[in-house]
């Protein structure tokens, strides 16, 4: 009788360990804590808090670059600035989402400011869609981009961006809505500043307010003098000769009704949401920074296209702000091709609010070694006086330089 | 070939010491250079070398250096404050003395230039508005490689050939030109008034100008430039306008085919072709347009539902002089004294026949629109009343009015070709160019030429290219073909290595010409097939 309740204790004990193993396994490997430095020496620690790709920026820096050490540190707040939070707020009840999958009712802020099931994912990406990025800006002096292969130099070009957001706005009057004829959401021009082969060159991009009209590009190309019509449909054919496609800019930038999502499950991952100075070189992909522990969805992006050149994409995407602040691209045999990274700093407003902003972003391509960054190093937020006039496609040719 | 030798170790040495130079002043990434904080420095140094693929038989020798052509341009922008800009572009263009044009009337520095080319300055009192004046170049149309609507700056003929983009080939225009948006109704309104002040080393048209086209024949006359049009048995009878022999002391004026009995011969000399016999004897005045003859126009941009679109209207004077035959004589010329020694006998009046420059008015509209399998692009110009020439005998002054439409019709489609290339798009350019003389042609000629102008003309152009590697190499081919049986297959290969942030490039084009008819269109040019390398620094 003994004997049988020392067996059952024994397996009570023995099941309560296995449990606890499982614990052990399925949580995250160290707790990591503010304070913590990691590198190549205890990266483990960090597993569970970046991508996979990610860790091996920690331990061998791919073999492209040095090897990344994560200063962890408390985390200090980097949300949306009120307004825009205010009417997230108003969208509970106001914004409902349709069967085929667009808004209806929406006018600006967080479409979901608490996303539940059904439809939780496609929740989670409207809200990225539309997260807080300013009602307008400008890079004054122009953003680096540099570009290295494994064993060199690609380029360094600058570039600077003009971005003007016509509906949903929050911050800058007149708001919600400039008087928009065109029916856009925002338009942008990307004005090339170096290499020289691309100096000069001025893109215009127009995003219609309906996600299913797709988006109008134009160029103008200064050894031609002239303003080309471009091809915006083709949003996976790569960007001015890289492997980053016009989707894979912020960690995912497609048109949302193009793809099918799928909530993947929650994370606690380490981002750089505070940068600390904007004054870097550009010369490394992933930033050696301070890194804050955010509380992340990770959603898997499938495209509908058959002849999209993915297989699917992971975003993880921070509760905080939506901003997606690490991707991972999968080719069409479903192995590992490309992997993004997102930096943020806490901006000034003008209205004496403050709001989060990208400053950092890269797209390595693991399959050729090959990295293209964009780094910003000054921001001209809600405050760049922009009008539609400078949106058209009839300017381009006056303006252009 | 000694001497091509020597031109080309005179550009090396040229290409050295600019290399040693960029080397030296500009170690770092290739950015313009900021003078300062508001200005900004930028430009290229750039060579086009080219040779000949075959034999040039109308020349003194078998040189085949084609180009050598030697470029520097300088950009200045400065922004005064953010309403008022200015910006400076300076060009200067060396070639050396070419072997091949030994010989000939080619005056050897006929391409050299140092020049402003762009001088302008930018006001934009309000957002809507941009007001810029100045010498400068607009592009106007839908075109890449024909010029339909692109009707503002006129061509420099010298820089015409293949290796040269159409940029540099326009020649820049002192204009007041202003924007306007009207966002309320989707549009933006430009206008330009251009008065034509032109500088006087382009108011010489090639086409009068080139000796080549006058003087050189089989019989080795003298031999032409190294552009100039081949076979030259297009100077000979049948096809010529200029006869292969003349007599000592008879004046002929430049090619004035209405200067022959084509189509009014006197055959009263046995033995001689009618195209042989003078109806007068030619002397030519160029009447520029005056300074009241003021070019302006305006053009609208509309972008609605998916399309931009809109209309234009520009008024000009013909760029290429057409020939007025005029009443005025100035006595007579005895042809059968001075040929044949026999007075009297043939006794034309010397003419006076002035190269004009008729007044145009040209009508066009454009539209663009991307459509699921790529971007349509699409631009018409109509042109009431154009002027030209005629060989109709019993038309007085040689000139006729008739109405000319011009079209395009263009497809563009961008892919991935993936595993080709993973970092290039395939981009593939479709363009169909129509061009139509309404009425009657019958007799309808090119300017001093016996060439007829067709009814219709119709051209295609095929671009097909991508990139590899990370831009670092590039190919594409771009064929040329014209229902007339002429035109022109160029396969090209650049490459831009990673060094110095990109700014070398180095282009390799085969330029192949073919066409079944030597008196027209690119056939005039079939013999002048040529390998071009264009290598470029630019900051």
């Amino acid at each position: 009788m003994q004997r049988k309740r020392k067996s059952r204790v024994l397996m009570q004990v023995a099941m309560v360990v296995l449990l606890l193993l499982g614990f052990v396994a399925l949580a995250p490997a160290g707790e990591v804590q503010p304070g913590d430095v990691i590198d190549k020496s205890n990266a483990d620690k960090a597993k569970d808090y970046f991508p996979p790709h990610f860790m091996r920026w920690i331990t061998d820096g791919w073999e492209l670059e040095s090897p990344v050490t994560v200063h962890v540190v408390a985390p200090v707040p980097n949300p949306p600035p009120k307004n825009y939070m205010e009417e997230s707020k108003k969208n509970a009840t106001r914004v409902t989402l349709l069967p085929d999958g667009r808004l209806e009712g929406y006018v600006a802020g967080l479409p979901f400011p608490d996303p539940q099931e059904p439809n939780k994912a496609l929740k989670i990406m409207w809200n990225s869609y539309y997260r807080w990025r300013g009602d307008d800006f400008t890079y004054p002096g122009g953003f680096l981009v540099p570009g290295k292969r494994k064993n060199g130099q690609l380029s360094i070009g600058k570039a600077d961006i003009h971005f003007l957001r016509f509906t949903g706005r929050t911050d800058v009057d007149p708001k919600p809505e400039i008087a928009n004829p065109h029916g856009l959401e925002w338009a942008m021009t990307l004005d090339s500043l170096s290499p020289p082969e691309w100096k000069g060159m001025v893109t215009l991009i127009w995003r219609y307010t309906d996600p299913t009209k797709p988006d109008d590009m134009w160029t103008y190309l200064p050894t031609m003098r002239r303003t080309l019509r471009m091809i915006s449909r083709e949003r996976s054919n790569p960007v001015r000769g890289t492997t980053s496609t016009w989707d894979d800019y912020y960690g995912f930038d497609g048109k949302l009704m193009e793809f099918d999502y799928k909530l993947l499950g929650e994370q606690k991952i380490l981002a750089i949401m505070n940068q600390s100075t904007l004054d870097v070189d550009g010369h490394h992909p992933i930033l050696s920074d301070n890194y804050e522990i955010r509380d992340a969805y990770l959603v898997e992006i499938t495209p509908k296209d058959p002849r999209y050149p993915e297989k699917f994409r992971h975003v993880w995407v921070i509760k905080e702000s939506y901003w997606v602040v690490y991707s991972e691209t999968f080719d069409k045999n479903g192995q590992f091709w490309k992997g993004c990274m997102n930096t943020f700093h806490r901006f000034d407003l003008p209205d004496g609010d403050h709001g989060p902003f990208n400053t950092g972003n890269s797209i390595t391509d693991f399959k050729t070694g090959t990295w293209v960054g964009n780094f910003i190093r000054n921001l001209n937020l809600n405050n760049s006086k922009l009008t539609p006039a400078a949106f058209e496609p009839g300017s381009l040719n006056a303006t252009g330089m | 070939m000694r001497r091509l030798r020597s031109t080309a170790i005179c550009s090396l040495c040229f290409c050295l010491l600019a290399l040693g130079w960029i080397l030296v002043g500009f170690p770092g990434p290739s950015f313009a250079v900021q003078l300062s904080e508001n200005t900004e420095l930028s430009g290229f140094l750039r060579n086009n070398t080219g040779i000949f693929t075959g034999n040039q038989d109308f020349t003194e020798n078998n040189d085949k250096l084609a180009t050598c052509r030697n470029w520097v341009r300088l950009k200045l922008d400065t922004t005064l404050d953010p309403a008022f800009s200015f910006r400076l572009v300076t060009q200067g263009i060396y070639e050396p003395k070419y072997r091949i044009e030994e010989g000939s009337t080619a005056n050897w520095n006929e391409y050299d230039e140092l020049d402003v080319r762009e001088v302008f300055f930018t006001w934009k009192p309000t957002s809507s508005n941009i007001i810029r004046v100045g010498r400068q170049i607009v592009t106007w149309g839908e075109s890449l490689a024909f010029r339909v609507g692109d009707v503002i700056n006129p061509q420099d003929a010298r820089f015409a050939f293949s290796f040269a983009n159409l940029e540099d080939t326009r020649i820049p225009q002192w204009m007041a030109r202003g924007v306007h948006h009207l966002t309320g109704i989707r549009s933006s309104f430009e206008w330009i008034v251009n008065p034509p002040i032109t500088q006087d080393k382009y108011r010489v048209d090639t086409i009068f100008a080139e000796p080549t086209s006058a003087y050189a024949t089989t019989t080795g006359w003298k031999p032409g430039w190294r552009f100039a049009i081949y076979p030259e048995t297009r100077l000979e009878y049948p096809y010529s306008v200029t006869p292969s022999g003349y007599a000592d002391g008879v004046i002929v004026g430049p090619s004035l085919a209405r200067s022959f009995a084509y189509y009014n011969p006197l055959p009263f000399i046995p033995g001689f072709p009618a195209g042989y016999y003078p109806v007068d004897i030619p002397s030519l005045t160029y009447k520029y347009p005056e300074n009241n003859d003021v070019r302006y126009g305006f053009r609208t941009s509309t972008t609605m539902s998916g399309y931009n679109f809109g209309v234009f209207f520009w008024h000009t004077q013909e760029y290429t002089p057409l020939l007025e035959r005029s009443t005025t004589t100035h006595g007579t010329t005895d042809l059968g004294l001075a040929i044949l020694g026999v007075p009297g006998l043939w006794v034309v009046p010397n003419r006076e026949y002035y190269a004009i420059f008729p007044d145009v008015n040209i009508l066009g509209a454009y539209v663009n629109k991307e459509m699921p399998l790529g971007v349509l692009r699409g631009e018409f110009t109509y042109r009431p009343r154009r002027s030209y020439n005629t060989l109709d005998p019993s038309d007085e002054d040689a000139l006729v009015k008739r109405d000319n439409i011009q079209y395009l019709i263009a497809w563009d489609i961008q892919t991935m070709c993936r595993p080709l290339t993973e970092t290039g798009t395939v981009d593939i350019n479709l363009e169909y160019h129509g061009s139509w003389v309404l009425g009657d042609t019958d007799y309808l000629n090119v300017a001093g030429y016996l060439t007829p102008i067709r009814r219709e003309d119709h051209e295609f152009l095929l671009n097909l290219g991508t990139s590899f590697d990370y831009n670092r190499y590039s190919v594409g081919i771009t064929v040329i073909y014209n229902t007339q049986d002429h035109g022109a297959v160029m396969p090209s290969v650049k490459f831009v290595p990673d060094f110095m942030n990109k700014a070398f490039s180095f282009e390799l084009k085969y330029i192949n010409i073919f066409g079944d008819s030597d008196y027209e269109g690119l056939g005039l040019f079939r013999q002048k097939d040529m390998v071009v390398l264009t290598s470029q620094w630019s900051f």
